[in-house]
């Protein structure tokens, strides 16, 4: 297979799986007020300020 | 039809040299052959295209090619190809060991230490890594992936995201640190910098770049070596006088002289003077030719004690050295270099990652959570899918291994060599200096009726220690062994070619072949004659000596069976492969030597070019080869063997085109180098798991968002800590000897 049709393919497959796993997430994802897997509030958990 | 080589840079894989040959062969009449291991392309070209073309088409692939330099003087010797990557490697050394310690220690995590990280991890993430890059987007636009894909990708995500987290999130706040703690908990990546991975990740993987790349630059040394061999100038007559001339400007018909300890410049045939040849580097057979005029001589041979005048007949590419140098590079480009393992995992495992990490994104946002949160996790994913330990798998172990290799007396070239001992299922063994001594020695002395074999062996000795011919010093070492002090020898006399005569104690010796005698009006007992018959089927030199007119003995000389080789032969059966013995000499003495070590299958009367051409034909047959030799004749097939391995005593160029190289001359090297380098290859295999596994372990706690730098840190330190160990516990391989 040549190389533009193989990232062709590849982008295509992406794709596919971006859209599958946004409605596995909308369907069996946490509700976001129950679990945050990253927020931008200012003073976060995980870095400590001395 | 033009030919060219050009240089061709930027190849990390077989795969490249196969784009970089198709790329080359798609131009119209062009034939192309792509070197991995020489980094050189051969290039047969018609009048439609030109050089340049060549180059572009090489450019336009992602690699460069230089075209060769016409050079009137001798090449300088080449800078160290490996420099610029070691003055790379210790510049991200020098950077990388900071950030590694501030990131890790938190005692070391100063107000502005994010910065400073930053400051000295940006260069080492961009400028250190900029080859992985590089091959990173060449494979891209060939739709592939390979390590450089994986680490290009996680170093970038990972110094992506420390940029963000300290100008856009909250790590750039003064003060910000890493609490030293592995707890699972969900974090704000925009307060989290991976500038430690990124910078840990380069630096240990250009440290495993530099050390295979040392190990590659010795592969295109056998072509060099082997060149070496033929003289530089030479001694012409023409119109009368002699003159001194560099070999290039000798021209066929040219006759020149070549003086005793000099290399016949080019292959010929003798038009004056005798002498013996010594072709020993060429064949690997200990005994010098006698020639004499009309004989043919073959250039880079020696010259032994007479002088020579030589009519050139063959000269620069035409030569049987040239030839065999040929053959010698035909066999490596020939040859199908592995591709490293780490680049066939990754090839697999880098569409996984990229895949994984859109679901992530797509899981996130499909849930509901914002965007910002949901790329933090999908990034995490890249980060943490890159292992730091991908980079010390292979050259730890290779380190160990070649380490406890060298103290065993085995010296490994490189990692693709490893490879190859797995599947090698048939060893074919050169007779001569391998399976044998390749010297000559006093094996059996018969004497005629009447006469006592000591006496034979102690007046024959005597003779022979005033000569210097290899047979007649096996004579002499023979009877000095037996005797100590031989009798004193008059009026020696060398008889060129036919054999030696003397007085001792009185008698009138002659020593030589039977004819010597025969001429020389000698009685020749019928006992004799039948015993020199049966020597000389049997595959020994039969050396008939003989005093007051009549033959007394014959002295029988053979190249000897080392005393270490059948043993030799069963471990390697052990190990389940099978040997074969292939030789130049006839099939009688091939089958009486390999009888003797336990060999079953012999191949007899082989030239050098049939030697590549057996190993060849095994090939096809579908056996994975393992060829041991010691001459330049083997060199070619060495080289195309799946694994070479040369014994220590050959030649140089022998030595250049294997793969591996024993020491000693114990045939029982050979199977604990088989050995080793299985047990090398199964833990490079094993690091590779461990490498991949910690980090692949960490995978699911990034996507879920739950990956903080502790865990990536650990995950590195880990995989690094039991790749080293894994690598270490190399050292207590014991060998058979």
């Amino acid at each position: 297979m040549a190389a533009p049709v193989k990232i062709a393919a590849f982008l295509a497959m992406l794709a596919v799986v971006f859209a599958a796993s946004l409605w596995v997430g909308h369907a069996l994802g946490p509700a976001p007020d129950a679990a945050v897997p990253a927020t931008s509030e200012p003073h976060p958990q995980g870095g400590e300020h001395q | 039809m033009n030919t060219i080589e050009l240089s061709i840079g930027g190849m990390t894989c077989a795969s490249c040299a196969a784009r970089v040959e198709k790329k080359l062969n798609k131009l119209d009449g062009v034939t192309a052959t792509v070197n991995f291991a020489t980094e050189k392309a051969r290039v047969a070209f018609g009048d439609e295209v030109s050089p340049e073309q060549l180059v572009s088409a090489v450019e336009s692939a992602g690699y460069q090619a230089e075209l060769p330099e016409r050079r009137d003087e001798p090449a300088e010797p080449t800078d160290d190809p490996t420099a610029a990557l070691k003055q790379r490697l210790l510049i991200c050394v020098a950077l990388s060991v900071p950030v590694i310690a501030m990131a890790m220690v938190p005692v070391l995590q100063f107000t502005y230490w994010q910065w400073l990280s930053l400051t000295l991890a940006a260069p080492v993430v961009v400028w250190g890594a900029w080859p992985f890059h590089q091959a990173a987007w060449t494979n891209l636009r060939h739709g592939t992936a390979t390590m450089d894909t994986l680490i290009s990708i996680g170093t970038l995500a990972a110094l992506g995201w420390s940029i963000y987290a300290l100008f856009w999130g909250t790590a750039g706040i003064p003060g910000m640190t890493h609490p030293f703690e592995l707890t699972i908990a969900r974090t704000d990546g925009t307060s989290n910098i991976y500038l430690e991975a990124a910078a840990g990740v380069t630096t240990f993987i250009l440290a495993g770049r530099y050390f295979e790349a040392r190990a590659k630059r010795r592969a295109g040394a056998a072509l060099r070596a082997l060149l070496e061999l033929g003289a530089r100038e030479v001694t012409v007559r023409r119109g009368g006088a002699q003159q001194r001339i560099p070999i290039e400007q000798l021209v066929i018909g040219d006759e020149f002289v070549v003086r005793p300890g000099e290399k016949i410049a080019a292959d010929g045939t003798v038009v004056e003077g005798a002498s013996a040849v010594d072709a020993s580097m060429l064949t690997g057979e200990s005994v010098p030719e006698e020639v004499q005029p009309g004989d043919q001589v073959v250039g880079a041979t020696v010259n032994v004690d007479g002088r020579l005048v030589v009519r050139a007949d063959r000269v620069g590419s035409d030569t049987q050295l040239a030839q065999m140098a040929r053959l010698v590079e035909d066999a490596q480009n020939g040859k199908a270099q592995a591709q490293r393992l780490a680049d066939r995992i990754s090839g697999v495992f880098v569409p996984i990652v990229i895949a994984l990490s859109v679901a992530t994104l797509g899981f996130w946002i499909g849930s509901g959570f914002p965007v910002a949160a949901a790329f933090t996790a999908a990034v995490a994913v890249l980060i943490i899918a890159c292992p730091c330990a991908l980079g010390l798998a292979t050259p730890t172990a290779l380190m160990v291994g070649t380490g406890r290799g060298a103290q065993l007396g085995i010296l490994i070239k490189g990692p693709e060599v490893l490879e190859d001992t797995r599947r090698v299922d048939t060893v074919i063994l050169d007779k001569t200096g391998t399976v044998t001594t390749g010297s000559m020695t006093l094996v059996d002395v018969f004497a005629a009726e009447g006469e006592q074999p000591d006496e034979v062996l102690r007046v024959a000795g005597a003779v022979e220690s005033s000569s210097e011919h290899p047979i007649a010093r096996a004579i002499a070492a023979g009877a000095q062994e037996k005797f100590g002090e031989l009798p004193a020898v008059t009026a020696f006399t060398n008889l060129r070619g036919l054999g030696v005569s003397g007085q001792v104690d009185g008698r009138a010796v002659l020593l030589g072949r039977l004819r010597l005698l025969a001429d020389r009006s000698h009685e020749i007992p019928s006992e004799l004659e039948v015993a020199v018959a049966r020597a000389e089927s049997d595959g020994r030199t039969a050396v008939v000596v003989g005093w007051d007119g009549q033959a007394r003995g014959v002295l029988m000389v053979a190249d000897a069976v080392k005393p270490t080789s059948a043993e030799a032969i069963s471990l390697l059966k052990r190990l389940g492969l099978t040997p074969i013995m292939v030789t130049g000499d006839n099939e009688a003495v091939a089958r009486a030597v390999a009888a003797e070590v336990g060999i079953d299958e012999v191949i007899a009367g082989v030239l050098p070019q049939d030697k590549v051409d057996t190993v060849k034909r095994l090939q096809r047959d579908g056996k994975v080869v393992a060829m041991v030799g010691d001459g330049v004749n083997d060199a070619a097939a060495l080289a195309q063997a799946d694994l070479g391995l040369a014994m220590g005593s050959g030649t140089d160029v022998a030595i250049e085109a294997s793969d591996l190289t024993l020491v000693s001359n114990d045939l029982r090297a050979v199977p604990d180098a088989i050995r080793l380098s299985r047990k090398t290859l199964s833990t490079i295999k094993g690091n590779l798991f461990w490498a991949f596994a910690y980090n692949v372990a960490a995978l699911p706690l990034a996507a879920a968002g739950l990956l903080n730098p502790m865990i990536a840190g650990a995950a590195m330190a880990f995989s690094s800590v039991f790749v080293v160990s894994n690598s270490l516990r190399l050292r207590a391989f014991t060998p058979s000897r």
